[in-house]
Parts: structure tokens; C-alpha cells; sequence
């Protein structure tokens, strides 16, 4: 085929390919995939390698809904803030430098942080910083939330304290003591220090009820948190400090119960199921259509042999011998995509064969023959023109079920361990009962990105079998 | 006759497959598998000596004369559970074994009777499956032939259209992820169906409570099962429907006076009836998969959650008895098309009457 | 009493580009006993004059007006249920066109054959088999074939099935629509034979239409030829045969190649078959006739008697 010919088929097919409109909702679908897919290392870099490493989501919020759930609901939750001190105001006396920084946050929200977590980072020798911290509400009350020594973890000459304000008893007890002078004696007294939800007390109205999640009204206004930082040692230098105000919502689409933003790991799971779905349906269809035309054409024994093959491979089920491997194997997403070659290719090879042999018992061929044309020529200039069209719609509509394949995989726990994949997610969610606990979020958002990437595979291929099929009836 | 040499054939090749399947299986899972028996061999040897003053005596003296014992003890014991035979008779005998449902002991898992031999476990979790996957595959089949069948003849119309939609849509659907969904609806928002089990704790009394306690745990799996499958069985029936209606024999039936329920139910959907139910036998097939895999959601105590719990302890004797096992039903399913297949449709059967 | 007088009959497909007149005004009578050929070419509507009889016209298909009364009754005038109840299949059969669909794959001759038995005459299935038994033996099958399935057959053998099985409720009327086209020249003579004898022995009176002229000779005793929706020719098979006298007849007639008698060209009819929706005005074959003249181009001709029994519509006489 000469290459003007062959542009202007491809113009001709994609003028009548965007006129059918589920085909191109199909394709807008799968061009919003791709986006995502590429946007993915570009936009959180990190996330995908460090998926199952839990200490690198330690600062987000545990198991909450995304952040945009506030438009829908009367009872605003606070969004996960983290606020980044860079310069604080620095003054030397008598051996003791003191690093002083005000955070100002206008509080407009129902529900209060789920905690708060205070980092500090320093440069130097090893020692111990002093810290206090003093929280100033809009009415007017204060109070001396923190004030401590913090040892720090250093790696080389880089060091870092930090302060745990939820788990950390002398805060507690501080808040405690705050909340006493307004609360309710009875209550009061019942309050166990460990469970202690002390952000209700800090950012609720002084009265009776304060310490308690239903009957706390919420303070809204300016709070002032005064940080002072006390270095006594020479060698030390604070580089900055961080304070992160763990939210009730977060991000896209929420965190799980290992507080990792669910919102990455959606978006580096598209690489994975984009990559398996499409690799695997292309790999299986081109073996199935290599395999069908030279059995197709070989005839005879040789070809019942094949045939057999064939047959053995088709009823070999998948899914049980694809768990069998998966768990043997290194569990990676190239094993997977052999895997879905090695079950998928032969449903293909009964189809290709069949139109192979329609076209080889046309006159035109044995013509062909009696010119002296080469069975290679035969093939690709007669033989592959007519298997092209059913092959490239059974591409596209094979993507889905290797999507849907894999998925299933990782959704029992056989998911390459170096990515996120979707299944992989859902997995984790089903292992913690995120759907008796009512987290939506966890258990819809990757569920349906399957479905939507499927669909849009699905919606390509029947708008590609459309247009092609009625060329194939030249047959 | 003529149908029985088909399904001869038939049985043949599942047979055929399902030996391949359970050899290559056993050949790639012997050694894991044999690594339980090694690990408790030396357990055995550990013991013994333990047990024993003299040895221990020797194993703080001699370290030598110790480890010659040892190895002696180990011959011993590889012979007694034949781990000295060729590689490929371990295997080929492990195959044997798997074939005639001898699938030895669990390393971590227990049936709910409290055994650990996998054939217990595996046999006490399938009529499990079996009761959910057949009760929701009859209601599919039920529903997608009587949608399929109004939508034919109707062709174009609202209820059409819908049908075509649907089944595009359930095709792309994770059918286990869909569990998950019936779960938060059902299970937590609108709490009316248990969000999983078999039975409630404490278990009903038996007879009629029972009865219904079940059918209530079976509510929501089953569900899940039919929203996503009669789209496929709707759509395809409706297709060969509407081909089959444009046959002359249909034609030749009106003319001969047939009333038209007959000429519908009867001639048409009898003469449909293979290659509709060749189609979705295959789907239904490839769907035992994905309604395995709901079970794990629903905590349905078949195959599916046997299986989550398999990988999840890498139970390597249950993993290969669990693969037996369901290559079995796969096959026999395949079978039972073929059957059903054969009788349908007499132009398949080989033998005597033809011309 | 004619047994069969259609008068005035139209049936036209209603379809988004117009009205195909397929039957325009056509009429015709049939005695008892009597066979009568329909010749034309194909898209003559002689097909579609034999569904419209039986009232099966395939969609978009309607009979516009007309009368077809058999045995007295109009048909036309009866609803869908008294149709299929009273005269389908009893009153009035049909043979059709290439057997080779017109029986389901997945039910037993004996099945097929007796359903007309159990519907319209409420018999037991035994009794309904032992009916269609002696029916295939009268058309010469074994009485086993009833345990068959149609794909054991030849094509000869389930064409003689289906006259068996129109046969089966002693109709009135049997049409037959080109039953032999699609056989090759031996099945089709025993074919033909097998229906001589049927109608020497049965009484019955049959409607034969083919484009084959020279199967319609065999077996027709009259002849009635459809142009583009009209009869424009009607006798006995001798004297429309013998001395046919609209031209297009003639020119039917002449196109058929001969063994005996001088070697000529082979004739033929310039020019196609006229467009349906949009016939041509006046005398529908004056496009092609060679002895068209004004009157042709704007006056219908009707059929008139030029002999005893034998009718022309055409205005050369």
C-alpha cells in the first residue's frame, strides 16, 4: 500500500470516526486517562514508589473524606493545613538564642483539626531545643499549649524535633486544665486522657460542653499560635519548622487509613491499568492473528495440530491458573501482561482463522497463485487488509477485560509491589472495612475509574466495529 | 447416538485439559509446597534431639558426628514422606493425588469444623458458591431472555436502547467493586440487608428463620451478581432475536396459523436458543471468576474468600487444591454447554441420519 | 362459484421514499381444481400477489383495497385472529420460495407437519403424526422421515416436505411460489410431477408463480402475465402459448432459447423493469414495447376479452 493511499484511509476512517458520538466520548474518556497518567509523576513524583511506605504519608490526615465535601455539607470540616515557617525573628542573649514565629489562622469551620503535629528543623549538633508554644483565641483566652524539651532524630548534620501534640501528656494535661475552668465538673471527670479529643476544647466557645464532639460549639475567628524556640547550645542553627493542623478532609479524593492521598495514588494507578490493558490486548490479538493466518494457511496436519493447541489453551481457566502464577512470580505488572497473553491470545485465533480460510478459498487467490505470487505476498497484500478491521476493533474491546483482569488480581493481593494500582487500593479498603465504615471514598473513586476506563475502550472499539465491519462484508 | 459421541468428545478434551492443567500446576508449585514437609522434618530431627540427653550431649561435643546423624535421620525421613524419588515422579505423583481430591493438609488455614485437610475445606466451601453463583445465574438468565425477548420485539424502541446501554456499561464493571457499592448503600446508608456472612451470630433457629436468615445474607451478593450480568444475556438475546425473526421459517409458521406467542417462545427462541446460549455460557463462565471474587467482599464463605485467605497466608496446598478444584467446575461447565448445546441444536450431533 | 376472485386487489410497501405499487389493480378468478400460472419477470409483483392472498405481506407491506374472496368470504375484511384461525393454512396454503429456510432447524419434520394438525383441528400429537405420515407418503417420502431434522434433507426432499405439510389441511387453495427455482433440472421435474399428481388425484386448485415459462407450461391450465403490477395477459396455457398477443408476451416467449428450429441470436427486452414507486404513465411496458403509440403513453388499457377466455390489456386490440 502506498503511503499517500494509506492517508487517505486513515482521513476517510477519522472523519466518519468523529461523527459517531459514542466513539468519541469514548475517546475524549480515555484522553482525560492519559492526561492523568502522564500528569501523575509530574504532579506528585514521589508518590508512587513510596505507596507502601507508610512513614512518607505520616503527616496527612488519617482515613477522611476529600476536601470539597465542605460544599455539600452545613458542617464545614477542617481542611488539612500545613503551614511552613521559613524566618523566624531571631534574638541572641546571654548564650540562649530565641526564634520566634506568630501563626495566624482564620478558623471559619464546625469540626476542628483531628490533630496537630508541630516539626522543627535544625542544622548543627546534636541537642536538645526548647519549646513553647502559647495559643491565643478569639476571645480573648489564652493559653500555654506546649512548653518542653524535644530531643532530636538527626541524619548527619541535619536535625529534626518533633512534637506530637495528641499523644503528648503534658499538652494534654494543659488543655485539660484550660477546659476545666469552663466545663462541666461531671463531664470533666469522665474524660479519659488517652482518647482525649483535645482540638474540641481549643477551638470551641468557652462554655459548658466544650470538651465534648456533640455538644462543642465551634469558635470561629482569628487564633494566633505563638511559637518560641530556645537553642542554649552554640553549634546549632533552626532552619525552619513546620506546623501541620491534621484535617477532617483532604485533598481530592480523601486519604485512607494509612493516610495516603487516595487522589496520587488513583492517579499513578492509571499508568498501570492503561499500560497492562493495552499492552496485553495488543500483544494477545497480534499472536492470535500471526497464529490464525499461518495455521490458516500451513492446512493439513500441521494445522489440526495448531488447532488443538488452540483448543487446549482455550479452556484452560484463567483466572485460577493467573492467581497460581501471580502468587509464584514476582508479583509485577510484566508477569500480569504475560499472564493475560498467554490466556487471552487463542479466543482470537478461532476468529482469525476462519476469515483467513474465507480468503483463501476466493478465486482471486488462486489467481494470485497461478501469476507465482509468494505466500508472504499472498498474506499481506489479500489476507491481513481483511483481518485488519476485526483485529483493531478486538483491540480496543479487549482492553477492558484485561483492565477488569488485572484489577481482579490486585484486588487479592497479587499487585506488583513497586505501584499503585487500582485493585490494589480497593484491596487495602476491603481489608479495612471501609465499606461497613461508610468511607465513600476509598471504595467508589477507583471502582469507577475502572469502569470509566473500560467504558471508554468499550465505546472506541464497538464505534471502531462500526465503521469497519461493513468493509469486511467485501467477503 | 449421535449425541453422545458429541459429548464423548466433549469430556475427552475437558479431561485432557484439566490432567495438563493439574500437572503444570503441581510442577510449578512442588516446591513450595514441599517446603512445608521439609521445614517439618527438621522440626522431627529438632525434637529428637532435644528430646534426647545423649544427643544433645553429642551436639555440644561433636559437631561432626552430630550433623552425620542428622543427615542420616534426614535420608530416613525424605524416604518415609518421599522426598528421595526423582523430581518428576514427586510431581507426577502430587498430580495424581490432586486428581483424585487427595490434596493433603493446609499449612494455615482451618475449615469451620475445625479440619485441616484441604479436601475438607475446599468441599465445605463449594456448595457455598455453588448456591450463590446458580441462584443469581438463574435469576440472570430469567431476566435477560424476558428483556432480550421484549426488546427484539420492539426494535428501536426505549426499552431497546436502554438494554444496548446497559450491557456496554456492566461490561466495563468490576463485579466484585460493585459489592463494595451494594454494601455502602445497602449495608451502611440505608441499612436493610447485612453487609456480609453467611449466617447472623448468633444463628437463627433452624427450619423457616433459618431459611430466611439466609435468604437475607443471600440478598445483596445476589444482587450484585445480577446487576452486572443481564445486560450481556439481555443484549445478546435481543440480537439473535431479532436475526432469528427475520428467518422464513418464521414467516411459514405465521403462515401456517400458529398463534403468535408460540410463534415467538416457541419457533424463535427455540431456534435462537443455541447460539444464545453458547454466547452467554461463555460469558456466564468467564464470570465464575468475578463472582468468585465478590464472595471475599460479602465474606461469603465459598471459594472466593478461601482464596483471599489462601494469598493472603500463602497457603500453597489449599492454593492447589483450590485450582483443581475450580478448573474442575470450569470444565464441567464447558461440558454442560456443550450438552445443552447438543440437545438444542440437532445440526451438531454427529452420527447416524445423516444423508 | 369461482373459489378463489380476487377483484380490484393493491398491495403496495409503504416505504419513506413512496408507495412501491407492487399489486395495482389486479383481478382474476380461479375455479375448483383449476391451476393457474403466474409468469413475470422478477419485481413483477407476482410474489407479492401471492403474500397479499395469504395476507402475509412482510412489512412495510399493506393491501391498499381489493377484494379476495375465497369460497364467498372476503378475506380482506376479517380480523388478525379469525385470519389465522379460519383461513390460513385451511382455506388457502402456501409453498415457498427456496425450501432451503422455510423449515426450523431445531424441531422434527413430524413436529412441523403436525402443528397446522393441532392447532386448526385440535387432534392428539399421535394422531396429527400418523396424518403427516401418510402426507409424506403421498409425496413420496418414506414415513420416517417425520423423525428427521431439516438439515438431513436435500433440497429436493424438503421441498416436497413443504408440500406435504400445505397439504396437510385439505386448503382450498394452494400457492405455490416459485417451488422449483431453486432445485437443480431432475428434482425439479419429479417436483412438478409429484404436483400433477397431487392435483389429478386432489382436486386442488393451485396458483403457480415462477418466471420460468417453461415450468409454468407443464403444469398450468391457464396463465395469467404480470407486468410492473398488472396482469396484461390472461388465457388458457394453450391459446396465451400458442397465439400470445401482448407484446410483451410475445417477447417473453421469443427469449426463450430453443433446441429444435433454426440457430438464432437469442432476443431479448430492451430496457429494465419499470420503477414501482413511479410507474411509467399510461400503459406501463410502453417504454419498451415496439409497437407503442400515442394511446400507449397516455391511457391505462384494461383487460379485454379478445377470445373466448383469453384477455389482453392493450391497445392494439
Amino acid at each position: 500500500m502506498r503511503w499517500s493511499d494509506l492517508k487517505a484511509d486513515l482521513l476517510d476512517f477519522w472523519f466518519q470516526f468523529v461523527k459517531n458520538k459514542s466513539g468519541m466520548l469514548g475517546l475524549i474518556l480515555l484522553i482525560f486517562f492519559i492526561i492523568l497518567a502522564i500528569a501523575a509523576p509530574i504532579i506528585a513524583p514521589e508518590a508512587g514508589e513510596n505507596w507502601r511506605n507508610l512513614e512518607y504519608w505520616q503527616e496527612n490526615p488519617k482515613s477522611v473524606p476529600p476536601a470539597w465535601i465542605n460544599i455539600f455539607s452545613s458542617k464545614k470540616l477542617f481542611v488539612h493545613s500545613i503551614i511552613y515557617i521559613n524566618k523566624f525573628n531571631v534574638t541572641s542573649y546571654g548564650g540562649i538564642t530565641e526564634y520566634v514565629y506568630n501563626i495566624s489562622l482564620d478558623y471559619n469551620y464546625d469540626v476542628p483539626p483531628a490533630g496537630m503535629l508541630l516539626v522543627v528543623n535544625a542544622k548543627g549538633k546534636q541537642s536538645p531545643i526548647t519549646l513553647d508554644v502559647q495559643f491565643t483565641r478569639p476571645d480573648g483566652t489564652s493559653l500555654r499549649l506546649a512548653s518542653e524539651q524535644l530531643y532530636p532524630v538527626s541524619k548527619e548534620d541535619l536535625l529534626e524535633y518533633s512534637l506530637h501534640f495528641g499523644s503528648d501528656m503534658s499538652v494534654v494535661s494543659n488543655v485539660m486544665d484550660f477546659a476545666r475552668k469552663y466545663e462541666n465538673p461531671d463531664v470533666m471527670s469522665k474524660i479519659k486522657p488517652d482518647v482525649f479529643k483535645f482540638t474540641y476544647p481549643l477551638f470551641s466557645k468557652a462554655k459548658p460542653g466544650l470538651t465534648q464532639e456533640g455538644a462543642a460549639e465551634p469558635l470561629k475567628g482569628r487564633y494566633i499560635i505563638t511559637i518560641t524556640i530556645f537553642t542554649t547550645e552554640q553549634g546549632i542553627e533552626v532552619t525552619g519548622a513546620r506546623m501541620v493542623l491534621e484535617g477532617q478532609s483532604y485533598g481530592l479524593f480523601g486519604t485512607d487509613d494509612f493516610r495516603r492521598d487516595l487522589f496520587q495514588g488513583l492517579m499513578w494507578g492509571t499508568q498501570v491499568s492503561l499500560l497492562v490493558g493495552v499492552v496485553a490486548s495488543v500483544v494477545s490479538v497480534l499472536i492470535g492473528v500471526l497464529y490464525g493466518v499461518t495455521s490458516a494457511y500451513l492446512g493439513g496436519r500441521k494445522e489440526e495440530l495448531m488447532q488443538r493447541i488452540t483448543e487446549i489453551f482455550y479452556n484452560i481457566p484463567m483466572l485460577p491458573l493467573a492467581i497460581m502464577l501471580a502468587a509464584l512470580l514476582t508479583p509485577s505488572i510484566w508477569n500480569v501482561v504475560l499472564i493475560l497473553v498467554v490466556f487471552g491470545w487463542s479466543g482470537y485465533e478461532f476468529v482469525v482463522r476462519s476469515i483467513a480460510h474465507q480468503v483463501k478459498e476466493m478465486d482471486y487467490i488462486e489467481a494470485s497463485r497461478a501469476i507465482g505470487a509468494r505466500a508472504r505476498r499472498i498474506i499481506t497484500r489479500h489476507i491481513m487488509p481483511q483481518i485488519a478491521p476485526y483485529a483493531f476493533a478486538s483491540i480496543a474491546l479487549g482492553v477492558p477485560g484485561a483492565i477488569l483482569t488485572e484489577a481482579a488480581l490486585s484486588f487479592l493481593g497479587l499487585a506488583d509491589i513497586k505501584r499503585v494500582t487500582w485493585g490494589l487500593i480497593l484491596h487495602d479498603a476491603n481489608g479495612a472495612a471501609a465499606t461497613i465504615r461508610g468511607m465513600w471514598w476509598w471504595v467508589v473513586p477507583p471502582g469507577l475509574f475502572i469502569a470509566l476506563l473500560g467504558l471508554s475502550f468499550v465505546l472506541i472499539g464497538t464505534a471502531l466495529d462500526e465503521i469497519l465491519n461493513p468493509k469486511m462484508r467485501k467477503l | 447416538m449421535g449425541l453422545g459421541r458429541y459429548i464423548g468428545f466433549r469430556i475427552i478434551n475437558a479431561v485432557v485439559v484439566l490432567v495438563l492443567v493439574v500437572f503444570i500446576c503441581s510442577l510449578l508449585f512442588n516446591t513450595f509446597a514441599e517446603q512445608e514437609v521439609k521445614a517439618m522434618i527438621d522440626e522431627i530431627i529438632r525434637a529428637m534431639t532435644v528430646g534426647n540427653p545423649q544427643l544433645m550431649q553429642k551436639l555440644r561435643s561433636n559437631q561432626t558426628a552430630y550433623q552425620i546423624w542428622v543427615e542420616e535421620q534426614k535420608k530416613l525421613l525424605y524416604e518415609e514422606f518421599g522426598l528421595n524419588k526423582p523430581y518428576l515422579q514427586r510431581v507426577f505423583e502430587r498430580a495424581i493425588n490432586q486428581l483424585q481430591f487427595k490434596f493433603g493438609k493446609a499449612t494455615m488455614i482451618r475449615s469451620p469444623s475445625g479440619s485441616t485437610d484441604v479436601a475438607t475445606i475446599i468441599l465445605e466451601a463449594l456448595p457455598r458458591t455453588v448456591l450463590l453463583f446458580t441462584t443469581a445465574e438463574v435469576i440472570v438468565i430469567i431476566i435477560g431472555i424476558l428483556l432480550g425477548l421484549k426488546a427484539a420485539q420492539k426494535a428501536g424502541s426505549f426499552l431497546d436502547r436502554f438494554i444496548q446501554v446497559v450491557s456496554m456499561v456492566s461490561a466495563s464493571l468490576p463485579m466484585w467493586w460493585v459489592g463494595m457499592l451494594m454494601i455502602i448503600v445497602f449495608s451502611y446508608y440505608i441499612p436493610i440487608f447485612p453487609s456480609g456472612g453467611f449466617t447472623s451470630i448468633p444463628p437463627p433457629p433452624p427450619g423457616i428463620p433459618a431459611l430466611m436468615d439466609l435468604l437475607h445474607h443471600l440478598a445483596l451478593p445476589v444482587i450484585t451478581v445480577v446487576l452486572v450480568s443481564f445486560g450481556a444475556w439481555a443484549y445478546v438475546t435481543r440480537s439473535l432475536v431479532l436475526g432469528t425473526l427475520q428467518e422464513d421459517f418464521i414467516m411459514v409458521a405465521r403462515a401456517k396459523g400458529i398463534p403468535e406467542r408460540k410463534v415467538l417462545y416457541g419457533h424463535t427462541l427455540r431456534a435462537a436458543a443455541p447460539p444464545i446460549l453458547t454466547n452467554t455460557l461463555l460469558s456466564l463462565i468467564a464470570s465464575m471468576g468475578g463472582a468468585v471474587i465478590t464472595e471475599s467482599v460479602f465474606n461469603w464463605p465459598g471459594l472466593g474468600r478461601l482464596y483471599w485467605i489462601a494469598i493472603e497466608e500463602f497457603d500453597v496446598p489449599v492454593l492447589l487444591g483450590l485450582t483443581t478444584v475450580f478448573t474442575m467446575l470450569y470444565l464441567a461447565a464447558f461440558v454442560l454447554q456443550d450438552l445443552i448445546y447438543g440437545l438444542l441444536d440437532p445440526r451438531v450431533r454427529i452420527g447416524a441420519g445423516r444423508r | 362459484m369461482s373459489i378463489l376472485s380476487v377483484n380490484n386487489l393493491k398491495a403496495y410497501f409503504l416505504t419513506i421514499r413512496g408507495a412501491v405499487r407492487a399489486v395495482d389493480n389486479v383481478s382474476f378468478s380461479l375455479e375448483k381444481g383449476e391451476s393457474l400460472g403466474l409468469a413475470g419477470e422478477s419485481g413483477c409483483g407476482k410474489s407479492t400477489l401471492g403474500y397479499a392472498l395469504i395476507n402475509l405481506l412482510p412489512p412495510p407491506g399493506k393491501i391498499m383495497d381489493g377484494r379476495i374472496l375465497i369460497d364467498g368470504v372476503d378475506v380482506t375484511k376479517l380480523s388478525e385472529d379469525e385470519l389465522r384461525k379460519k383461513v390460513r393454512w385451511k382455506k388457502i396454503s402456501m409453498i415457498f420460495q427456496g425450501a432451503m429456510n422455510a423449515l426450523n432447524p431445531v424441531y422434527t419434520i413430524g413436529y412441523q407437519m403436525s402443528e397446522p394438525l393441532i392447532y386448526h383441528e385440535g387432534m392428539s400429537k399421535k394422531e396429527a403424526l400418523e396424518e403427516a405420515k401418510r402426507y409424506l407418503e403421498l409425496v413420496g417420502l418414506s414415513r420416517d422421515v417425520v423423525n428427521r431434522y431439516p438439515h438431513e434433507l436435500s433440497g429436493g426432499m424438503k421441498q416436497r416436505v413443504m408440500i406435504a405439510t400445505a397439504l396437510i389441511l385439505k386448503p382450498t387453495v394452494l400457492i405455490a411460489d416459485e417451488p422449483t427455482t431453486a432445485l437443480d433440472v431432475i428434482v425439479q421435474a419429479q417436483i412438478i410431477n409429484l404436483m400433477k399428481k397431487l392435483k389429478k388425484e386432489l382436486g386442488i386448485s393451485i396458483i403457480f408463480i415462477s418466471h420460468d415459462l417453461s415450468v409454468i407450461s407443464e403444469i398450468a391450465d391457464r396463465v395469467a402475465i404480470m407486468y410492473a403490477g398488472k396482469i396484461v395477459e390472461l388465457g388458457s396455457s394453450d391459446s396465451v402459448y400458442l397465439k400470445p398477443k401482448h407484446p410483451y408476451t410475445q417477447a417473453l416467449l421469443r427469449a426463450v432459447p430453443r433446441i429444435r428450429g433454426k440457430k438464432e441470436k437469442l432476443a431479448f427486452i430492451p430496457g429494465a423493469p419499470p420503477n414501482l414507486i413511479e410507474p411509467p404513465s399510461g400503459c406501463r411496458f410502453h417504454p419498451r414495447c415496439p409497437y407503442a403509440f400515442d394511446r400507449c403513453m397516455k391511457e391505462e388499457p384494461e383487460l379485454k376479452q379478445v377470445e373466448s377466455g383469453h384477455f389482453v390489456a392493450c391497445h392494439l386490440y
